[in-house]
C-alpha cells in the first residue's frame, strides 16, 4: 500500500486517503484549467511540437520537484 | 453500445506498460522529482521519442486506422490557465505520486486506496468547471 505522500509521512489509512483525495482534486482542477496532464501535455503535446504544452510541462515538473524537495527537507 | 476493440487493446497495453515501467509507484515518482532515480525521465523521453515520428507520420498519411479523412490535430493555445493549471497539477502530482493515467492503473493493480485519487480527480475536474463558469470569461483549452 505504498502510494501517496500519506504512506511516506506514516499516516494511517484514513490520513492517506485524505491526502490522496486532496491531491486528486488538485490534479483534476489543474488538468482542466491547463488543458492537459502528463500524457496530454508532456507526451502528446511535446511530440507534436505544441509550445504551450512544453511550457506547461516545464511548469508542472518545476512545481512538483520544488514541492518534493521542500517536503523531503522538512521530513529530514 | 459497440465496443471499439483497438481502443480496448491500446488502453490495456498503456496500462500494462505504465505498470511495468514503475510509474504507478509513489516511491519511483518521488525519486524522479528528487533526482535520485532517473529511469522515469527515460520512460517519458522514450514515449516522446516514439510518439514524435509516429504523430508526424500520421499527419503525413492523412489517415489513421479506419479514419480515412485528413486528421486534424488541434493546436494548443496558450490560455490564462495554461501555466497556473500546470502549477496546480504539479502540486497534486507531487503529493499523490500519480497523474490521471497511473491513478487508474493503480486501482487495476489492486491498490483500492487509489480510488480516492480517482474520486479526487473527478471531483476537482467538476469543481473547476463550476468555478470557471462563475469566475473566468476565457475559454479553456481542450484537454487531450
Amino acid at each position: 500500500l505504498l502510494i501517496g505522500l500519506g504512506s511516506f509521512l506514516k499516516l494511517g489509512v484514513p490520513g492517506q486517503a485524505a491526502v490522496l483525495l486532496l491531491g486528486g482534486v488538485l490534479i483534476g482542477a489543474g488538468t482542466r484549467m491547463s488543458g492537459g496532464c502528463t500524457s496530454g501535455h508532456a507526451i502528446t503535446g511535446i511530440s507534436s511540437l505544441q509550445w504551450p504544452s512544453l511550457a506547461a510541462t516545464m511548469v508542472f515538473f518545476a512545481v512538483a520537484m520544488g514541492l518534493s524537495f521542500l517536503l523531503n527537507f522538512w521530513r529530514a | 453500445m459497440r465496443v471499439h476493440w483497438p481502443t480496448v487493446f491500446f488502453g490495456a497495453l498503456f496500462g500494462f506498460i505504465i505498470s511495468r515501467a514503475g510509474a504507478t509507484s509513489f516511491q519511483a515518482i518521488n525519486d524522479m522529482f528528487l533526482l535520485r532515480d532517473l529511469h522515469l525521465y527515460g520512460v517519458i523521453g522514450g514515449a516522446i521519442a516514439v510518439a514524435m515520428p509516429g504523430l508526424w507520420w500520421m499527419k503525413r498519411q492523412k489517415r489513421a486506422g479506419r479514419i480515412k479523412r485528413p486528421l486534424k490535430f488541434a493546436s494548443r493555445r496558450f490560455t490564462p490557465g495554461t501555466l497556473p493549471g500546470a502549477a496546480l497539477f504539479g502540486l497534486g502530482w507531487a503529493v499523490t505520486g500519480t497523474c490521471p493515467g497511473p491513478a487508474i492503473v493503480q486501482v487495476g493493480e489492486g491498490h483500492l486506496i487509489a480510488l480516492f485519487t480517482v474520486a479526487g480527480i473527478f471531483l476537482g475536474n467538476w469543481l473547476y468547471g463550476r468555478i470557471h463558469a462563475r469566475a473566468f470569461s476565457w475559454i479553456p483549452d481542450i484537454c487531450g
